[in-house]
Formats: C-alpha cells, sequence, structure tokens
C-alpha cells in the first residue's frame, strides 16, 4: 500500500491541497494522509510580519499578500511548481465571493493552475468518514460552524455560525487576566491592569494551548453555581507563573486557566452556546434525519482539540436536551461522535486529499481555459455549472 | 548589503506598475521589459537538504515526501540537531559525566573515536551509539527514550497511525470515482440527448456527486427525493473493496484531570502550538512525545517571464554553485541611480540633490533625463501609457518636483563598466570634456553625479518623494523564430524608459554629508 | 544611497602593500597565522585570534569595530583541537560581532551584534540580520537572510547579491580616506 501512495505522490502533477485558516493553513498534495505543513497564515512583507486576513485592509493589500503567501505555500513548503497544477482548496461554504474570485484569479491567472477546485470544509471532512451522511461542527479560530451533509449533499441553508471559537477564548483570557492576574515585575507584585502590559495574540494563544482546559461538566456546574453566590467547595486548579519575556512574570490562577474556555459553553445573552448549535441544526433538519444526524455528529477544527473539549460536549448536549428549551421539541437524548483519522485541525484538509486524487477531479473543478474566457467562478447559488 | 546602500530608497516601475528597488527586478530581454517577481512563474530546478547540502532529484525528492534522510531538526526549537556518538558502554548516566566522550560526528569522528580508545589502553568491547541532541536547548533522543542507535541516522520516521484506514478510504472513493467516469463515457456515447433532458429535469445534474458544487439550499430535504450518491452502504460496490463506515466512538476520552488539576501541573511540560503543528501528523501534547523532524528540503527555482515564456534567470543545478547559467538581472541592463547628497530640506527653494547614475553594462550608453513635466508635454500617442502611469503616480505617492539643469542637451554617456582596478582614464577624460557641466558635476569612470532641484510641493509634506524618467537604449535578444522584416543586424535594439522613484526620506533629516570628490 | 566618506587618522592604521588597512588598537594574535589578502579593512578594538588557528580573510573584507574573529574549537576525547578558519571575498562584518564560523562564503554580510556560533558554515552570498545569534554547527545556505535567535530563515536574498557586495565592499574601500 506504501509503495502504490508513493508512486501516487512522486507524480509530478499530483494535486495541492490547501485549506486556507484564518490563523493556520494546511497545505499538502492529494492522497497524502496528512498535510506537509500546518503554517500561520501569516506573511512578512518587508520586514513585517503579518497575518494575511487582516480586518481592516482593502483588497489590493490583500491581493499581495494571499499572492505572497501562496507562493511561499508552492516553493518553500510544497516544493512544488504551480504550473499546469491542479489544485483543490478547502473552503468554507460562507466565504465571500469576492474572496472566492480573489483566489480564483491569483490561482488561475497568477500562478496559472490547470484547474482549481472548492471543497467546502463540512463537506470534506465526511469523506474521512467514509459515511455520506454526518452532522458536522467545524470549530477554529473565527467561528464554529455547523452544517449538516446529507447523503453527501451539504444542506447549506441549515449552515449556522457562532462567533465562539479560538479567537473568542483569546479574548476571554484577557479578560479573565485583567480581573484576576498579579504581575511580577522586578521583584514587585501588582495587579495585572497597573502593570501596563498588552499581549500579543501569539502569547494569548501560547496561554491557552498550555495552560487552559475545559474542565469537566460537573466541575463547570458547580463554578458557574460559585459564580452566582452560592460556596460549594471545590479544588481550585492550581496556578500558573508564565514567564513574560526577560522581566516579567503573569501569575495565571487556576480561575483563568478553567474559565476561558468556557465562552465556547456558557449560553449568552441569546441562549446560544456550542451546545446550542447543535441541538438547533437537529430541530432544523427534516424528522427522518435527525437520528442519523444524532447518531453521526462529527466534530473538527482546531479549538476542537482542546483537552477535555468532547467529552464536555457531550455532556453538555445530554445535559441540555433534558431542559426546558429542548425536552419536549427533540426527542433524541442519545448523541455519538465520530472519530476522523486524522487529527482534528486537519481533518477539512484530509477530505480534500481524498477528493484530489480522484479521477473525476477535473470534473468537479474550474478549468483554467473556461476561467480565461469568461471570468466565472462558479458558485453554489449562482446556479453555473463549472464544467 | 541591501542596508548599506539602502536599496528600497530608489525604485524603479515594473513593468506591471508596481515599484521595485532595482536589485530585485529582472529584465526580460525578449520583451525588453522590467519584470518583478509577480511577473515571472518560478519552475524547481534542484531541491536540496539546507543542512547537509545533500542534492536529490526531484522525483526522489518527491518521494521522500521532500525531506532529508540525514539531517534533523530539532522538536522543541527547531533548531539542526547535531548526531552524537558515544560508546555503549559509556551510555549509562552514571558514567555519562565523567568521561565526556560525547563528540560530534563529522568527517573525523571515527577516527578519534578510534583513537581515544587505542590511546587510553581501554580494552573496552566498545560498539558505538548515536544519538541526537540539540545544541540550543539541549534537548536529546535520550529525553524522549528513545534508544540509541547503533548506525549513523538510523531514525525512522514515526508512523501515522491513520495511515491504514486512509488508504481503506482512498481505494474505495477512487473506485467509485472511476466506476463514475466509466458510466459517464458510456452515456455520453448513447443517450447524449435523453441526458441533456434528464440534466435538467433534476437540479442536481449527474456530474456532481459529491455536493461540491451545488449545496442544497432546498428547505426540508429528504434522503428519498435526492439521487443516491457514494455512500458506503451501497450494495453496487463489490464487497471486497468498501471498507467499513466508520463507527461513532463508544468511550470518549475525559479531560486528564491528573494532569490538569493536580497541584504539581507544570505548563513547561505541555507543547506550544508551534511545537505542536511542525508534527503534524502526531501533534503531541506533552514534550515528552517530541520526535525528530526531518528537514525540509529547500529549493532553487528558475524564473520565467510571463509573457514571452523565455527564461530570465537560470541557476546552476547544483546547490553549492551560486553562479548562474542564466542571469538576466535588472542591474545589467538599466542603469542604476542612488541618493548621493541632499540639503536640509527647505520648502521655499529648489533644494539642490545630488544623484549618482552607474553603469553596470559593459558597453557605452547613452541616457537621456527627463522630467514628469517634459514626458507629459511630448504627448506622443506612443507615451499615453506612460503619461497615464506618471499621472497616477504624482496624484498619489509624489510629494515634490523633481528638475534637472539642462538648457538643450538632456542626453549623457556612460563609461562602460569597468573594474576599478582599470586605469585607463582616456575614455573617461574624453568623456567629461563633452558632458553639460551644470548637469555632470562629477565623472568617475562608470559613476555619474547628477545635479538635480527638487522642490517640495507644499509645507504639508512629511517625506520627500520625487519622480523622473530615464531613458536609455538595450539590446536585446530576438526570437530565434526570425522573420525575414527582422533581417538588419540589431532587430531587438530600442530605446526604453523607466520612471524611476526616489524616496529622499523625511522632511527633518539633515544633510547628508558631501563627498569631497564634489566640492 | 551611495556609502558615506570615513576618515581616519593616518597615523592610526597600518597600510600593507597589498592595500590592507588594519587599525593599531586592533588586537592581531599571532599575526604569522593570520592571511589577509588585500584591500581589506580591519578595524579598531577588533580582535582576532591567530594564535589559536590559522585565520585567512579574502580579498576586499570589512571587519567592524569591536570584533572578535575566533577560530573554532572541537572537543575531542584528549582534549581541544582548533580549526582554521576562512573568510571568503568581499564579506562585510558590521561592528561588534562574534565570529567562531569554520568558514564564511564570499558576498557575505554579517549585521551589526551578531554573533557566529562555532563551526557555522555561511554560504556565500548570504545576509545576516543585525542582532543574530546563530547556534553551533548552523550552515546558512546561499541567498538567504537569516536573524533572530536562535537563527532562522528570514526571506530570500535578491540574485544581485554578488555583485551588490562587489559593489558596497570596493566603494567603502574608496571612501574610506586618510587624513593627516
Amino acid at each position: 500500500m506504501t509503495s502504490f501512495i508513493d508512486s501516487l505522490a512522486a507524480n509530478e502533477k499530483t494535486a495541492v491541497i490547501i485549506d486556507i485558516g484564518h490563523a493556520y493553513t494546511k497545505c499538502g498534495f492529494a492522497g497524502n494522509s496528512a498535510p506537509r505543513h500546518i503554517i500561520p497564515t501569516t506573511v512578512t512583507i518587508n520586514g513585517n510580519t503579518q497575518r494575511v486576513f487582516d480586518d481592516n485592509s482593502d483588497q489590493t493589500s490583500l491581493r499581495e499578500r494571499l499572492t505572497e503567501f501562496i507562493r511561499l505555500i508552492y516553493y518553500k513548503y510544497n516544493i512544488a511548481n504551480c504550473r499546469e497544477r491542479r489544485v483543490v482548496i478547502i473552503e468554507s461554504v460562507i466565504s465571500p465571493t469576492s474572496f472566492r474570485h480573489l483566489l480564483a484569479e491569483i490561482l488561475l491567472e497568477q500562478f496559472e493552475a490547470s484547474s482549481l477546485a472548492f471543497v467546502p470544509s463540512h463537506l470534506g471532512a465526511t469523506y474521512t468518514l467514509g459515511r455520506s451522511t454526518a452532522l458536522v461542527l467545524d470549530v477554529g479560530y473565527k467561528e464554529a460552524q455547523i452544517m449538516p451533509v446529507a447523503e453527501g449533499v451539504t444542506l447549506a441553508v441549515q449552515f449556522e455560525s457562532l462567533p465562539y471559537a479560538g479567537q473568542a477564548i483569546h479574548k476571554q483570557i484577557e479578560l479573565l487576566l485583567r480581573q484576576h492576574a498579579l504581575v511580577i515585575q522586578q521583584g514587585q507584585k501588582k495587579p495585572f491592569n497597573e502593570a501596563n502590559i498588552t499581549l500579543s495574540e501569539d502569547v494569548l494563544e501560547d496561554i491557552k494551548v498550555r495552560c487552559c482546559f475545559i474542565s469537566p461538566f460537573p466541575r463547570a456546574q458547580i463554578n458557574a453555581k460559585n459564580k452566582l453566590g452560592s460556596d460549594e467547595p471545590i479544588k481550585e486548579a492550581s496556578p500558573v507563573d508564565y514567564p513574560l519575556g526577560p522581566d516579567a512574570i503573569i501569575h495565571i490562577p487556576g480561575i483563568v486557566r478553567e474559565f476561558a474556555c468556557e465562552v465556547l459553553f456558557e449560553q449568552d445573552i441569546d441562549g446560544k452556546s456550542i451546545a446550542t448549535l447543535i441541538l438547533d441544526s437537529l430541530l432544523e433538519s427534516s424528522l427522518d434525519l435527525r437520528r442519523q444526524f444524532a447518531d453521526n455528529i462529527l466534530v473538527i477544527g482546531g479549538t476542537a482539540m482542546m483537552p477535555g473539549f468532547l467529552h464536555r460536549l457531550n455532556a453538555e448536549l445530554n445535559h441540555l436536551v433534558n431542559i426546558a428549551t429542548y425536552v419536549n421539541k427533540l426527542a433524541i437524548k442519545q448523541f455519538h461522535f465520530h472519530s476522523p483519522p486524522a487529527n482534528l485541525n486537519f481533518t477539512g484538509w484530509l477530505g480534500g486529499s481524498i477528493f484530489g486524487s480522484l479521477d473525476t477531479l477535473e470534473s468537479q473543478s474550474i478549468i483554467r481555459e473556461k476561467y480565461l474566457e469568461n471570468g466565472i467562478v462558479p458558485d453554489w447559488f449562482t446556479g453555473e455549472q463549472a464544467a | 548589503m541591501t542596508t548599506l546602500l539602502n536599496v528600497q530608497r530608489v525604485k524603479y516601475q515594473c513593468s506591471c506598475g508596481s515599484f521595485k528597488s532595482l536589485c530585485f527586478l529582472y529584465f526580460c530581454r525578449h520583451c525588453l521589459k522590467i519584470k518583478c517577481k509577480d511577473c515571472v512563474t518560478l519552475e524547481v530546478d534542484c531541491r536540496f537538504c539546507p543542512s547537509c547540502y545533500e542534492h536529490l532529484q526531484s522525483h526522489e525528492a518527491i518521494t521522500r515526501k521532500n525531506r532529508c534522510q540525514n539531517c534533523f531538526s530539532c522538536p522543541s526549537c527547531y533548531h539542526t540537531l547535531v548526531t552524537r556518538a558515544t560508546n555503549s558502554l559509556v551510555a549509562l548516566p552514571s558514567n555519562l559525566n565523567i568521561t565526556p566522550e560525547n563528540m560530534n560526528v563529522g568527517v573525523d569522528a571515527d577516527d578519534s573515536l578510534s583513537n581515544s580508545t587505542n590511546t587510553s589502553g581501554l580494552q573496552t568491547p566498545s560498539k558505538k551509539v548515536y544519538y541526537l541532541a540539540c545544541s540550543v536547548c539541549r534537548w536529546s533522543t535520550r529525553d524522549i527514550h528513545l534508544a540509541d542507535q547503533p548506525t549513523i541516522n538510523s531514525w525512522k520516521a514515526q508512523d501515522n497511525i491513520h495511515e491504514g484506514r486512509f488508504n481503506e478510504l482512498l481505494q474505495h472513493y477512487k473506485q467509485i470515482a472511476t466506476r463514475e467516469k466509466q458510466e459517464r463515457d458510456r452515456k455520453r456515447y448513447s443517450t447524449v440527448k435523453l441526458r441533456n433532458t434528464i440534466a435538467t429535469s433534476t437540479t442536481r445534474s449527474s456530474s456532481d456527486k459529491y455536493g461540491v458544487l451545488t449545496p442544497l439550499t432546498r428547505r426540508g430535504i429528504r434522503t428519498g427525493g435526492i439521487l443516491k450518491t457514494p455512500s458506503l452502504n451501497e450494495n453496487l460496490i463489490p464487497a471486497n473493496s468498501s471498507p467499513k463506515p466508520s463507527d461513532p466512538i463508544e468511550i470518549i476520552e475525559p479531560l486528564d484531570e491528573n494532569l490538569f488539576l493536580s497541584d504539581s501541573f507544570d505548563f513547561n511540560k505541555l507543547t506550544t502550538i508551534t511545537q505542536r503543528l511542525n508534527s503534524v501528523e502526531s501533534q503531541p501534547l506533552t514534550i515528552d512525545h517530541l520526535y525528530p523532524l526531518a528537514k525540509n528540503f529547500t529549493s532553487k527555482q528558475s524564473k520565467r517571464c510571463k509573457e514571452c515564456d523565455h527564461n530570465v534567470l537560470k541557476p546552476e543545478p547544483s546547490p553549492k554553485l551560486i553562479k548562474f547559467k542564466l542571469h538576466q538581472m535588472a542591474l545589467f541592463f538599466i542603469p542604476e541611480v542612488r541618493i548621493w547628497h541632499h540639503p536640509a530640506w527647505s520648502f521655499d527653494d529648489n533644494n539642490p540633490c545630488i544623484i549618482s547614475v552607474i553603469n553596470q553594462v559593459d558597453e557605452k550608453t547613452l541616457i537621456k533625463l527627463y522630467t514628469l513635466d517634459e514626458i507629459r508635454q511630448e504627448n506622443d500617442e506612443n507615451n499615453s501609457e506612460l503619461i497615464e502611469r506618471i499621472g497616477q503616480l504624482d496624484e498619489n505617492t509624489l510629494t515634490s518636483i523633481l528638475t534637472f539643469p539642462i538648457e538643450k542637451e538632456r542626453s549623457v554617456q556612460l563609461h562602460p563598466h569597468v573594474e576599478p582596478n582599470d586605469v585607463d582614464t582616456k575614455i573617461n577624460d574624453e568623456l567629461r570634456q563633452n558632458d553639460p557641466k551644470d548637469l555632470v558635476i562629477h565623472r568617475k569612470f562608470a559613476k555619474l553625479a547628477i545635479r538635480c532641484f527638487v522642490k517640495i510641493k507644499n509645507s504639508d509634506v512629511k517625506r520627500v518623494q520625487a519622480a523622473f524618467v530615464i531613458e536609455h537604449r538595450v539590446v536585446g535578444i530576438s526570437s530565434i523564430v526570425s522573420t525575414p522584416t527582422t533581417a538588419n543586424s540589431n532587430p531587438n535594439a530600442k530605446n526604453i524608459r523607466h520612471i524611476i522613484l526616489i524616496d529622499f526620506g523625511s522632511i527633518d533629516e539633515p544633510a547628508l554629508p558631501l563627498h569631497s570628490a564634489l566640492v | 544611497m551611495e556609502l558615506p566618506e570615513i576618515f581616519y587618522k593616518k597615523s592610526d592604521f597600518i597600510e600593507t602593500t597589498s592595500g590592507n588597512k588594519v587599525c593599531r588598537r586592533s588586537i592581531m594574535c599571532g599575526s604569522q597565522n593570520i592571511v589577509l589578502q588585500g584591500k581589506t579593512i580591519v578595524m579598531a578594538d577588533c580582535i582576532v585570534r591567530g594564535d589559536l588557528a590559522a585565520v585567512k580573510i579574502g580579498k576586499n573584507c570589512v571587519i567592524g569595530e569591536k570584533c572578535v574573529i575566533r577560530p573554532p574549537f572541537k572537543k575531542f576525547a584528549k582534549g581541544v583541537a582548533f580549526f582554521p578558519m576562512q573568510i571568503g571575498d568581499h564579506v562585510f562584518i558590521e561592528d561588534e560581532c562574534v565570529i567562531n564560523a569554520a568558514s564564511i562564503g564570499s558576498y557575505v554580510h554579517i549585521g551589526k551584534n551578531s554573533v557566529i556560533g562555532r563551526r557555522c558554515i555561511i554560504m556565500d552570498c548570504s545576509y545576516i540580520l543585525p542582532n543574530t545569534v546563530i547556534p553551533p554547527e548552523t550552515v546558512i545556505p546561499s541567498y538567504t537572510v537569516y536573524g533572530g535567535s536562535p537563527a532562522a530563515f528570514a526571506e530570500d536574498f535578491p540574485e544581485t547579491a554578488k555583485e551588490l557586495m562587489v559593489d558596497v565592499t570596493q566603494s567603502f574601500y574608496q571612501n574610506f580616506r586618510p587624513i593627516v
């Protein structure tokens, strides 16, 4: 089997699979069981490093950064010639049309790819299960996005998203640090607020990755109650002394470590959380599909790799279906999750890898010649067929 | 060197409209145009390991996933790991400190090791073993309890535990795809008309079985209503090939409370995100699961003009050589302009500045200098594009007006590029005599000092940016398929013009000291 | 921009017949082991440890102020051995660097306050950013820019590196003028 894969990989014209995420980009070749690289979606132009998706920037500078970034992917990370190569892009179904057009223009015109296919990440993820029906939840950096896939068809109308994902955790960490943390600077302890420190996104991410965790459901319940004034005894998580540069140490209390990720599960003003996202999606589905979806839930995305995530999500779901909002509407009381043959942060990519190695890839793609002729990037709501 | 010369101060306009420093630009001798890195396509010419410089054929490199078999990076700090040799006898940790027999395996490691054992007279039945260590963060393969290896670099890559399952799935989908392709080919021959009618009546054409292009937007989808898509339950598939669809997980792994909730929690035991992502396939949570990373190859690329498909740059295929087979940098064809002197800026007057023009071409070159206004006045038909570009530039970036002390003679001869040891000053003196003295204030072989005046537009200006146009003649290469009409001696020589944008820096910058040669 | 002129007191520098200019305030240990191939400038307060092993510096190099050039050593079972160091032509080393490399190619530019670790190999046409620390035994490939601590690849260097570097070192030499 390995030799077969090798022969496939050795082909110069193997499709390139790119999953451009808001925070991290996955890139590699079709038919591989893992991407070659997962790299931050940043570029260095004129010596300063910046994110490719900077919120406040115009189309021309986005174009410049994206071109540079794709060049990096081709020649630094993948080491592949861009000419006459098929490309599969894993994208969110709600990525803006302008962005699709920009990508198509860069890849097909600038980099002369022979064809370009867009695969929705939710659909791609179902390929990795060998199932064609699943409820896919993608918890990435910017948003948690849910979309059911029934018999290989993405039900885009039931697409739903919430801004509770990696970025929200970062914000929460910063907020909690301001409230609870102490800073030791030059041997002096002072509250975080007075220390006049701004934490970069990288530091917040590092705190998230190395210090934070998702507390189990029973603990979280007690914590939530205690927050409202009750006083149940609970052993707090141990504090951490996090060094910040050469002359400052942040004393991170256990409460920050534990509560930072609660933002994903706490219901907001509208009563929404990641768990309700799943339940609402089930409610939206037609009756004959609900059972199937509940039995086949797939959670992907980097944030879903937080320790304890799935366990907590399952507990939340089991708790929520028995409370007032859902108990009468939803007959389902059991949820089953799948584990894809990949790490969760590149599951969508892996689907693209399967898709990109099929013979039918060409018929599913935008062909360069066609694009140069008419400049159309078919989209699912424009009704244009690609081939 | 780019910082020493501040090359970003003077920028040339590429044929695509962007401004770049001359040393970064290419020049296509077929199109006779400046090309920047966005106007060329890259081709990987040779792949090699940046550490050991091993050079591999491209197919070989691809099968090795562009990774070196001999060089490893530290999974902790990403620096190159060093192979260390030691005798298996001293591998015991207690002895390790006493006999520092660790050494690097280089060319001479083997000799030194045998020397050491021979001369010390110890009759150790020594077996050399090797391990990897990082010279920056002191991580070593012993930290993760990997056994030392009896041969150099016999470290196995970690296997992806999902490989088997993935291949099963891949095979399965491939079969579906092949079948579908066959089906479609058959249909194409038999019932073209029928298929067309079907395609229009059902919203989803048969060509899209993956839902990639047309996610369903209709509410209330029913399974019966849509076309059957490739699912593993389909009984059409031969039984031997269809893998089991994934089963739901029975037990969901709870949070490791011993790790996160214990009092002895140490975040330094957990890997950082970069460490995780560097081992894409395993992504370990704790540092005791880190594994040496095989070094990634880098590549040399040749560059090709997008317009005419000719190479502008082709490196030697060997990784160690820095020469190029084909090296058409703009610097070698176009005179280089640098700032030589500017005064402390004044808003009211013309600020007298000195720029230098350097010829890198091996022959005498005649250049003509134009201010932007002069180009505008020409109003030639061929110029419309240039004028448009000037207009845009003037509006968006320029903060000052540059003029030359030119009366009638705007052209200047440039001495051919010479080695500085060459002391034949004859041509130099000759050229100096013909110089318009107001304009050219100094000349030393291929380098000219040219006086110009910069008038700042208004008093709000923060940075002084000026531009002018230079015209010179270049001799290109005519295409190999020469048509009879271009049979004369120099079919592809042409006068070309470039807009040069000079950033003199911030308005409150002090004057640059004047070189003694210019006084 | 053109390089500025730098003036030095004639009595401060020794000029050899091959055009080397070596500051009297620099320390050249074991000078019989140090080879400067011509037109190389060694600025004030440099230390070149020729007493440890041979140091060969090519043509048209510039060694900035307060640099330390020290041949690399290697630990053996019986002790320590020093290895000769080679520096190519047209190499520009800015002020306050510590160089322990095994070899530095030609047309290399090393930024201010950098540390080049033991037995590093710096290939031709590369640029080390200021304040970089290159750990021991690193190989820096051609046409790259490295920076940071520990040094990591920063970006590609233009293919005109050689010509620029020749120009810089030569005009630096020409603009390095004595005043009596």
